[in-house]
């Protein structure tokens, strides 16, 4: 009696149970028979989907899958799982770079246009924790540079900014202290953030601020702000080292005064050179 | 004695002349404090600092001594 060869029978394995092809539904590997047809995944998956994004395209037919497809089914306006939200930032940000980021604390001294910017960027890379303290309330001057609406006119900071932050990524965690900081509440509010970001306006609260957190935590980060007025080139705004643990941004002189304005193009510059330098931190970039 | 002072940004105008561009040496004597530094460079008192003693936090009253940095930083308005 003879056998049939080994070759001879993966073939029949191979023909009784095709091969299924891997494809991305939402940001997450999926594993889908072969002839699939994205009508049919779309049944499977997300029958109330309005759109349907085929690889970065929105699906004008029908017709089956092919490994390596990607997926989007959206319907419009819902709040994705926090499980989709964790695949679509480790698919962005690669799963090493996205644990570091959502371990992370991040304090933020100041609400305006520094520091509501700071925040979305950061809770836009989906960072664990903000802790976010301002005494002001959004005054119409504001909406020039600080990111709030009209609707938000009169409400504390604190407040607005955490709306907003809960309509951009509801999954970070955000501790709020609508209070004015001094020297003797600075420990206590940022006690738990590895990196404090200084926002502020006045330079003597800018000072205040940066010589009591190198006093009292020497080992925290800062990230400050110094320069940031008027349309002065962009290329001026530069990330200086002040310190091991201390960064400074802006052009270093152009100081907001009567004729030289805070304008939402270089405050949104500087403030984004600070995001990436707290970034850069919590990567482990500025050892 | 003899120190360091690095000063940053618009302090810089505060350098004696022929200093390098960022920093000079000063003579000191055994009780010279941050303060005594900031009144000889003739920077005025209310300008707000970051000071820095060999990259540490340091204070207007501290007492220097033989080859201390000490490093001011004054930051602008705006935010």
């Amino acid at each position: 009696m003879t056998f049939p060869s080994l070759s001879y029978n993966l073939i029949l394995v191979a023909e009784k149970f095709p091969k299924h092809i891997r494809i991305k539904v939402n940001e997450k590997e999926t594993s889908l028979p072969p002839n699939t047809t994205l009508s049919q995944l779309k049944k499977q998956s997300k029958p109330d989907a309005d759109l349907v994004i085929y690889n970065g395209f929105p699906a004008t037919s029908d017709g089956p899958l092919k490994e390596g497809d990607e997926i989007v089914f959206i319907k419009k306006g819902e709040l994705p799982s926090s499980e989709e939200f964790e695949c679509l930032m480790m698919a962005r940000h690669t799963p090493g770079v996205h644990r570091k980021i959502k371990k992370s604390v991040v304090g933020i001294a100041g609400l305006g246009g520094l520091g509501s910017a700071i925040a979305i960027a950061l809770a836009r890379i989906g960072i664990g924790k903000l802790i976010l303290v301002d005494f002001d309330v959004v005054e119409p001057s504001n909406l020039n540079r600080q990111q709030y609406f009209i609707h938000q006119i009169g409400t504390p900071k604190v407040e607005a900014l955490q709306e907003n932050l809960s309509k951009i990524n509801p999954y970070v965690r955000v501790q709020t202290y609508n209070e004015k900081l001094d020297r003797n509440n600075v420990e206590r509010i940022f006690k738990e953030a590895e990196v404090v970001v200084e926002a502020f306006d006045r330079a003597d609260e800018k000072a205040m601020l940066i010589n009591t957190v190198s006093e009292k935590m020497p080992d925290k980060y800062m990230v400050a702000a110094s320069g940031v007025a008027g349309y002065g080139e962009s290329n001026e705004i530069k990330t200086v080292r002040f310190s091991s643990k201390i960064f400074i941004v802006g052009d270093h002189k152009t100081a907001a005064q009567p004729g030289v304005g805070l304008m939402a193009p270089r405050v949104g510059i500087v403030a984004h050179h600070q995001a990436n330098t707290v970034l850069r931190i919590l990567l482990g970039e500025e050892k | 004695m003899e120190i360091e002072v690095k000063l940053f940004a618009t302090l810089r105008d505060y350098l004696p002349k022929g200093s390098s561009r960022f920093s000079c040496k000063m003579g000191i004597e055994g009780s010279t404090r941050v303060q005594d530094i900031l009144l000889r460079l003739k920077i005025p008192e209310q300008i707000p600092k970051i000071i820095l003693i060999n990259g540490v936090h340091g204070k207007k009253e501290q007492i220097l001594k033989e080859g201390d940095v000490l490093s001011i930083f004054p930051p602008v308005a705006g935010g």
